[in-house]
Parts: structure tokens; C-alpha cells; sequence
């Protein structure tokens, strides 16, 4: 089943956008409904709404997936499921902040959509996450009032630790390789909220607050630049980054170099479940270079610029 | 009002009637000219400060552009959830008065806050912004005083036209044609009694 579906990945892959066809886009030769995937997605419409048609794309491949691998399930759904945390940390911002509607991610595994939007609360909804596997043998930390960041850092820690778990049912060899794959991207998260707390980061540990979020590797030193440098950003570009809080770059440079490192990594294991994360990857990626380009191109972002964020 | 002069009985009443309405609309001239010196000297202290208006408008673009580039980098659902976490400034509209002319007036009751915001770039660029909109409603409340006392000026410069071209000289020149009646009806009435006497 496993080298089915990864065999299946493989075609897949090939219908996925080429950096020629972005080109493409993004100077106007082409429109995103000129490709079969998304004839839907109309020009001109709202971002919100194009956005989540795209995201429905990514949605409707990983249900073709679980349809063709029906045991494969839990593991397909568990790339997908950053999506979900996604759309918890909105709801999380929309409570705790100004309550105005907002756009969701067109995905939902442990929770419905439909429950996530109608929570007003966010004791509500932190009961809500006790019930799901996310939360299996976590407990909730205290969270200083009214610090939003401190709860989607929570969520990230959530996460990581719910991969990790399931990851290690899907035999030793697939773990041993997707594992550094998942510690890789735990490691740049840990960066972001490194940055975004600075020293505050050592206390979120010690509030277990970001348990899941821990290096693989024992570092000497668990700051910003010890773990970029370990994410492989040159020293140049750290202080540049950090001197300018050019975060938007950061992470784009970062989502290049995942996919890089997972492009290297499976590499060598072509046809088992890593290569199925690895598409995934790609296919959740294609969707966030299209929302990147229908934004960039309301926004009247110059075409350079443009092809300056897209991750391939 | 030229109809209404014409059919005034000549007489000495009427003439000193006459005089006291040009004295006034004259005074009444004045007061006007000097009221709208005054509102130019106004306008040109304010337009001083509308210089700053292409710097500002370089500044707001600029935060513009750098917000756009976080939501193009970012994705849309990430920076309108974001941007839900900012608790809006507070505005509100009142009427001031400059030199006696109303003009409405925005004013910032409440700054926006972003204490809920804490990663580091949208803050910053979230800030530029709201530093470059204020700067914004400043030239804008600025534009909209010089709109209105521009068109208190037009108001003005239309009576005193009225008055300079066309009320006082009609007055004057009915003012000296029952002068002139006034003084012919005297000479009448001298020769009429010098005769009479004669007789």
C-alpha cells in the first residue's frame, strides 16, 4: 500500500506547477483558471475567496490520496492537519481580538469547520482541543493574559508533538527518515518564536509552552542565530534579517530550504511514505505560491517581486 | 434697489437718508475688506503647512507598500487575522472654528493598539502606517480649512464686488442727481418769491 501511494504521488507530482508556469501568472501570459486544477478560481475576485478555493485544491488532492490508501489515513492527514492548527490559531485571534469574520483554511480533521466557527470563547475552545488527539497527554499551560502569541506558539508545540506521535506507528524506517524532515520545521518555528520573544522564549520552556518545539540535537546554544545557522541562513543574512525584523523573508527563505532539505532526504527513498510527505509539502506549497501571486497582483506588487516569493 | 431709488421723492429728508445708507454700506465695504484680508493671511499660514503634504504622501506610500509586502508574503489568511488582533483608533468629526468660519475637523480620539501583535514586523509595519495616516489627517483637516475659507473668500469677494460696482455707485449717483434736484427746487423757489416781491 505504502509504495502504491507513493508511486501514486509520483503522477501526481507531475501535475503540479511548474516555476515556469508561476512565471507564467505572475506576467499575465497565463491565468490560474487556465490550469485544469483551478479553472474555478475566477480573476478578480476577493482574495479570501480565491484563497480558499486554491487551499480547496490542496483539500480535494489529499482526498484523492485517502481515498486511494483508505489505511493510510492518519498519515495523510497528518501534514494536512497544519492547517487545521492554522485555522485554530485564527479562531484563537479572532476571540481575542476583534471578533470581525475572517477567512478559514477549507480543511478540518479533529474538529469541524463548522464547530471551530461557531466558538466564542477561548475556554470553549481549549475544551474542544482536549477532546482531539492534539491534546492527548498535553496539558494546558497558563498563559499570561491577553498574549495571543503565547497560545499559537502552544499550538505549533501542539503539533510537532502530535507529527512525532504519529509518525513513530508508521514503522522504524519511515520514522528515522521523517523524523529530521519534522524536526527540521520544528527547529524554524522554534527560530520564529525565538524572534518574536527573544529572551522570553527560555521562559515559554519552562511554562512548557513550547515542549514540542525542542531541537533534536542538544545545542550548546538554543538562540536565534545558533538556530538559523543551523537551518543553514548565513551569518550575513541572520544579522541583515534580525537588524531589518525582515520576519516575511525569513520565513519565506526558510519554507525554500525545507523544501530543499526534504527534496534531499527523499531523494534516496523514492518509493515509500516519506516521498508521500514530500509531495504533500509540494502540493499545501503550490497553494500558498498561488495565494501569494492573486494577493500580489491586487496589490499591484511589482513582477520581480513577486517571483522573489515563490517557494520551489 | 435701483428701481426701488428711482422713484424717491426729491427732497432734503431723502438726501440725508441717502447719505447715512452709503456712509454705512461704505463702512460695511470696509469691515468686509477687512475680513477677507484677514482670511487670506489664514489660508497662506495654512498652505505654509500643506508643504509637507508630498513627504507625507511619500511616507504613507511607503507603509503602504511595506504592508503589502507582508500580506503578499504572509497570505491573506494570516494578515486578516493579524489584523484582527489590532483594537482600531478612535476618530471623530466636530466642527472648530477659523476666523469665524466653521470647518469640520478630524480628530484622533483613541491611537489604534497593537500591544496584541508581538511579532516583531507586522508591529513595526503596522505602526509606520498608522504614523503616516496620522500625518494624513492632519493635511487632510488642513485641505478641508482651506477649502472652506476659500469658499467664505469667493462669498466675501462676491458682496464687495456687489458693493464696490454696484450699490455705491448707484447710491452716488442718486445722491447727487437729487442734489441737483434739491438744488434746482431751491433757485425755483427763490425766483418764484423775488417775483412775487417784485409785484
Amino acid at each position: 500500500m505504502e509504495t502504491y501511494i507513493a508511486v501514486r504521488c509520483h503522477g501526481l507530482k507531475t501535475r503540479l506547477l511548474s516555476i515556469r508556469d508561476y512565471e507564467a501568472i505572475i506576467r499575465g501570459k497565463k491565468s490560474i483558471s487556465d490550469f485544469p486544477d483551478y479553472k474555478h478560481v475566477v480573476e478578480g475576485e476577493s482574495p479570501c475567496i480565491a484563497a480558499e478555493k486554491i487551499f480547496q485544491v490542496f483539500v480535494d488532492r489529499v482526498r484523492t490520496l485517502i481515498t486511494a490508501a483508505p489505511g493510510l489515513e492518519e498519515f495523510l492527514r497528518v501534514y494536512p492537519d497544519r492547517l487545521e492548527i492554522e485555522n485554530i490559531k485564527i479562531k484563537i485571534r479572532e476571540i481575542m481580538g476583534r471578533k470581525a469574520r475572517t477567512c478559514y483554511y477549507p480543511y478540518s480533521h479533529h474538529i469541524p469547520l463548522d464547530v471551530l466557527k461557531s466558538i466564542t470563547t477561548e475556554e470553549r475552545l481549549w475544551d474542544k482541543l482536549k477532546d482531539t488527539p492534539y491534546m492527548m497527554e498535553v496539558r494546558k499551560p497558563e498563559f499570561t493574559a491577553n498574549v495571543v502569541a503565547e497560545r499559537e506558539a502552544f499550538l505549533d508545540s501542539l503539533y510537532f508533538t502530535y507529527v512525532r506521535r504519529i509518525l513513530a506507528r508508521y514503522g522504524r524506517r519511515s520514522k528515522k527518515i521523517l523524523l529530521p524532515i519534522v524536526e527540521w520545521e520544528a527547529t524554524s518555528k522554534l527560530a520564529y518564536w525565538s524572534i518574536v520573544f527573544g529572551e522570553g522564549v527560555k521562559d515559554l520552556f519552562k511554562r512548557n509552552i513550547i515542549e514540542g518545539l525542542q531541537p533534536y540535537r542538544k545545542l550548546a546554544r538554543a538562540d536565534v542565530e545558533n538556530l538559523l545557522s543551523l537551518l543553514g541562513i548565513s551569518s550575513e543574512d541572520i544579522s541583515q534579517i534580525l537588524g531589518n525584523q525582515e520576519l516575511s523573508r525569513l520565513l519565506l527563505e526558510l519554507e525554500k530550504r525545507y523544501i530543499k532539505y526534504m527534496k534531499r532526504i527523499v531523494r534516496s527513498h523514492p518509493v515509500e511514505l516519506p516521498y508521500v510527505y514530500y509531495y504533500m509539502a509540494l502540493a499545501l506549497n503550490e497553494a500558498y505560491n498561488l495565494e501569494r501571486i492573486i494577493i500580489s497582483k491586487v496589490l499591484h506588487i511589482p513582477e520581480n517581486e513577486i517571483t522573489a516569493y515563490i517557494v520551489c | 434697489m435701483a428701481s426701488s431709488l428711482r422713484f424717491l421723492p426729491a427732497s432734503r429728508g431723502t438726501l440725508l437718508k441717502l447719505r447715512e445708507q452709503l456712509e454705512l454700506v461704505q463702512r460695511g465695504k470696509n469691515v468686509l475688506e477687512m475680513r477677507r484680508d484677514q482670511l487670506v493671511k489664514e489660508v497662506f499660514a495654512i498652505m505654509d503647512e500643506l508643504k509637507k503634504r508630498p513627504e507625507a504622501e511619500h511616507i504613507y506610500l511607503e507603509a503602504v507598500r511595506g504592508l503589502s509586502r507582508i500580506r503578499s508574503m504572509r497570505g491573506e489568511h494570516d494578515f486578516q487575522s493579524f489584523s484582527n488582533l489590532v483594537k482600531p483608533p478612535r476618530l471623530e468629526t466636530l466642527l472648530v472654528s477659523i476666523q469665524g468660519v466653521a470647518v469640520p475637523e478630524v480628530r484622533i480620539v483613541g491611537s489604534p493598539d497593537f500591544s496584541k501583535i508581538m511579532d516583531p514586523e507586522y508591529r513595526k509595519r503596522l505602526e509606520n502606517l498608522w504614523h503616516a495616516l496620522e500625518a494624513m489627517i492632519e493635511i487632510a483637516n488642513k485641505e478641508i480649512a482651506i477649502e472652506k475659507l476659500c469658499s467664505q473668500l469667493q462669498y466675501i469677494n462676491r458682496v464687495v464686488n456687489s458693493l464696490d460696482k454696484n450699490l455705491i455707485p448707484q447710491l452716488e449717483e442718486i445722491i447727487k442727481h437729487i442734489e441737483e434736484r434739491v438744488a434746482e427746487e431751491e433757485i425755483e423757489e427763490f425766483v418764484r418769491i423775488k417775483m412775487l416781491g417784485e409785484k
